[in-house]
């Protein structure tokens, strides 16, 4: 059955039940998935399942774009089949990172999960530890999205995406459009997901009415919400050229920034004295440190296409830059002009090393 | 307001096969066109990186030119099929930042095409006069 009723309310718990299953079932080798622990909800590697202690998916917070991790986890070997509770963000992002290569789905159970916006870590932590890290913090959170209550807290990232219901996944847990007081419901996405769900011995069903127009709602309302951050007017160049310390953070979370060492790292930013003299002369004045706008839309040219504006480069910022409305609108249009959309799909080829002879007219200018 | 006497820097990014030499035709055939640029040959269009070109601006050229060869016609098959996508990328966001369209451009120019290019770089350089100078990128940074 797929349909999980609950027994208690505790959806959390009915979810680390299942997770706790697939681990029994020899399936796969070990589970990847968000667990409390010091007050935070991180990603846990899992082997043992008397492990999956506080499983909870739901908890709005995500520290890291997990797709980073499972790079890390699959790129040397991947013979082990491990499963991974990943967000809709991740998923995308993991499918651009399988195109370019950093890491391997084949021996990867997804499991994706509907997400309704996560708070920054230190939003999250520090409620958390307001009532004694007891779970009502998830509890609250969904409670107030079940009732559409406006919740000031959720990042920006979170309130633009229109990406929220996890595709690409083999099995997706749904919940928007459900009672979550009462049951949640498990599907297969792929061929590979049903097969589990079979072994599991759970079975598939159709997707209901009821989650489309929650979906299709919830879609409306958050374009709504876009249009009005998207006007907004940021000269970006300017909050750059005042904000930024050149800290690379931004590019150190991002999941899609794809160099395995950095340009900015390299001898290529290494000049002489005489060098930086010489452009101070020219220019009468030279900013230090002297690469930031370079840094930045290099950065733009590497990761634009691939960029599935989870806002990690954002919450990363020590001076709050609104990279992440930025990165959003910026690869929205790059995006579309090339026909392409960041974690669509594993087949469609990365722009940059696919075109068509045809669209070099339209370049010219 | 366009300053009558301001003379933009243009930096352009020839191919080596064929713009390049298409400039080099036009210098040989005598056709005159603005001495505003200043050509850097690269090995094929492919070979621009978007670093190149946000480096050139920042160092206060007004205008970047990026030239290769015809569709079908590059040396390396596709180098200018790659660097389309890429400069077309960069000029989109560059766009959306502030920076005036007219600073970044790209064109087809093969061996043979002396006097189209000396059009080009006429075209480029008038359209870029009527902008002024690049303060944007260089003041802040
Ligand atoms: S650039 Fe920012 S929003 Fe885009 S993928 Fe990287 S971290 Fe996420
Ligand atoms: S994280 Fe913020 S301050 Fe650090 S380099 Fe990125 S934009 Fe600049
Ligand atoms: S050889 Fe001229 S563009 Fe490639």
């Amino acid at each position: 059955m797929t349909e999980i009723e609950m027994t208690d309310g505790n959806f959390c718990q009915v979810i680390g039940e299942f997770f706790k299953k697939l681990l029994g079932s020899s399936i796969v080798e070990a589970v990847l998935v968000p667990q409390e622990i010091s007050g935070n909800v991180v990603q846990s590697l899992v082997c043992s399942h008397e492990k999956i202690e506080n499983v909870n998916p739901l908890a709005p917070v995500l520290p890291v774009n997990s797709a980073r991790i499972v790079s890390k986890l699959t790129t040397k070997d991947s013979d082990q089949k491990i499963a991974a509770m990943l967000r809709p963000c991740e998923i995308r992002a993991l499918v651009e990172l399988v195109k370019l290569k950093q890491a391997k789905i084949d021996n990867l159970l997804i499991v994706g999960i509907d997400c309704f916006g996560t708070y920054s870590v230190s939003d999250y932590v520090s409620k958390n530890n307001e009532h004694n890290n007891d779970g009502s913090v998830t509890i609250d959170f969904l409670k107030g999205i079940q009732v559409n209550k406006e919740i000031s807290e959720i990042r920006t990232a979170c309130r633009l995406c229109h990406h929220f219901v996890p595709e690409n996944s083999d099995i997706a847990i749904n919940l928007m459009g459900r009672d979550l007081n009462k049951k949640i419901v498990i599907r297969a996405g792929s061929d590979e997901g049903k097969r589990v769900l079979e072994e599991l011995g759970l079975e598939d069903t159709p997707e209901s009415k009821e989650r489309e127009v929650a979906v299709e709602r919830e879609k409306d309302r958050r374009r709504k919400l876009k249009e009005e951050i998207e006007k907004e007017a940021v000269d970006f160049l300017q909050v750059i050229s005042s904000l930024c310390i050149n800290c690379q953070n931004c590019r150190n979370v991002c999941p899609i920034c794809y160099c395995k060492q950095c340009v900015f790292e390299g001898p290529i930013s290494e000049y002489s004295k005489e060098k930086y003299l010489s452009w101070a002369r020219k220019k009468g004045l030279l900013r230090m440190p002297e690469d930031i706008l370079l840094f930045h839309f290099t950065r733009m040219s590497h990761v634009l296409t691939s960029c599935v504006a989870c806002g990690q480069c954002e919450a990363a910022c020590p001076n709050k830059i609104p990279l992440g409305r930025k990165y959003h609108r910026l690869s929205n249009e790059v995006q579309k002009m090339l026909e392409y959309e960041a974690g669509r799909s594993i087949d469609e080829e990365l722009p940059l090393s696919a075109f068509r002879e045809d669209e070099l007219e339209a370049i010219e200018s | 307001m366009m300053d009558k006497n301001f003379e933009p820097r243009i930096v352009a990014f020839l191919c080596n096969w064929c713009s390049y030499a298409g400039a080099d035709l036009a210098g040989v055939s005598r056709i005159q066109y603005p001495t505003n640029v200043r050509i850097i040959r690269l090995p094929c269009s492919g070979r621009i990186n978007p670093l190149y070109i946000v480096k050139a601006l920042q160092n206060g050229v007004d205008g970047v030119l990026v030239s290769g060869c015809h569709p079908g016609d590059c040396h390396y098959i596709s180098g200018n099929l790659v660097a389309g996508r890429k400069f077309a990328l960069l000029k989109n966001f560059l766009v959306h930042l502030g920076i005036e369209p007219e600073r970044v451009q790209f064109s087809w120019v093969s061996a043979s095409e002396g006097p189209r290019f000396a059009q080009i770089v006429k075209k480029v350089v008038n359209e870029v006069k009527e902008i002024g100078p690049i303060e944007k990128m260089v003041k802040r940074l």
